[in-house]
């Protein structure tokens, strides 16, 4: 399975370098329809965006992205991704991060 | 249930009886079952915290190293290490079974780590800062398939604790109270239609 990458120029050029093909070097405001997209792609095992672009999606892909687990949606960030922190709150009714 | 649906028979009591014994077996084998995912999330949580800092800061480190690269060498330069490799990292998706629940377990197909001089472009012309770029984006790979097994797996746990937390509350808060309801509503009317057919055999030698 592949691996896709979404975000800017500059956040992708590292995974190009690392030989990734799926790249979608796309304007923040096509993101939404992009991660859609490639979440009903099976040849897609991994979808790496970048958090200021996953932070502009809409709160349906990204419940949608929470829920997936093939392929499997990894934001990344300066800073730690707080969506699993959420769902796991959302469930067990407690904040479990220390 | 409807009062009205309910059929006072002695049939659909032992009918009932059968449902209330299975329901209870049901609501003690999912509170195991998770008692028993809850076990297994926590066991992988503070490991999923690490790895969350450790892809964190892998990806500070790697945009440092390309930021500090564009800035030195350019990003042209850059780009031509991008055509000069010519394998692409994929990954290879297995799965494990865990009380019923299947996992999915990441595993890289073609291993992004390789000697500087597998990348395909020439180690002598080429400036260490691209060298170092790679290397860093080729850790930063490793920590994403790491923390993307992780995470999948973590999801899939809180999915199915989820939906059998809310299988157990259904069963014991709505199903088996529903079943309890029906077998004892049957009950007293049986036993009501008892004391009348009494009172009628009763009536009836009184009348002869």
């Amino acid at each position: 399975m592949e691996i896709a990458v979404i975000g800017s120029e500059e956040f992708s050029l590292g995974f190009q370098m690392l030989g990734v093909k799926r790249i979608y070097s796309i304007g923040k405001n096509r993101a939404d329809d992009k991660v859609r997209e490639l979440l009903g792609d099976h040849s897609v095992g991994i979808i790496l965006i970048s958090k200021d672009y996953q932070d502009s999606l809409s709160m349906r892909t990204r419940d949608d992205m929470n829920r997936t687990t093939v392929p499997v949606v990894v934001a990344i960030g300066r800073e730690r991704d707080e969506s699993l922190r959420e769902r796991v709150k959302q469930v067990m009714g407690v904040d479990l991060w220390s | 249930m409807e009062i009205s649906d309910i059929r006072p028979t002695r049939s659909e009591l032992i009918e009932i009886k059968k449902k209330i014994t299975i329901a209870k077996k049901g609501h003690q084998i999912l509170e195991m079952k998770r008692d028993g995912l809850i076990h297994e999330f926590f066991e992988l949580l503070a490991r999923a915290q690490d790895i969350e800092e450790k892809l964190a800061s892998a990806y500070r480190d790697a945009e440092d190293n390309i930021l500090l690269a564009r800035a030195v060498v350019g990003t042209e330069q850059l780009k031509t290490a991008v055509f000069a490799r010519k394998e692409s990292p994929t990954v290879r998706l297995a799965t494990k079974n865990v009380m019923g629940v299947v996992l999915p377990k990441l595993d890289f197909r073609f291993h992004p780590r390789k000697n500087a001089s597998d990348r395909g472009y020439g180690v002598i012309d080429t400036p260490p800062l691209v060298d170092e770029v790679i290397t860093s984006y080729e850790k930063l790979l490793e920590a994403i398939i790491e923390a993307a097994e992780l995470e999948t797996v973590l999801k899939k746990l809180i999915e199915e604790i989820e939906s059998t937390k809310r299988r157990v509350n259904a069963l014991n808060y709505r199903v088996i109270p529903d079943l309890e309801f029906s077998a004892k509503y049957i009950s007293m009317r049986l036993q009501e239609l008892e004391r009348e057919n009494i009172f009628r055999l009763k009536r009836i030698k009184n009348n002869s």
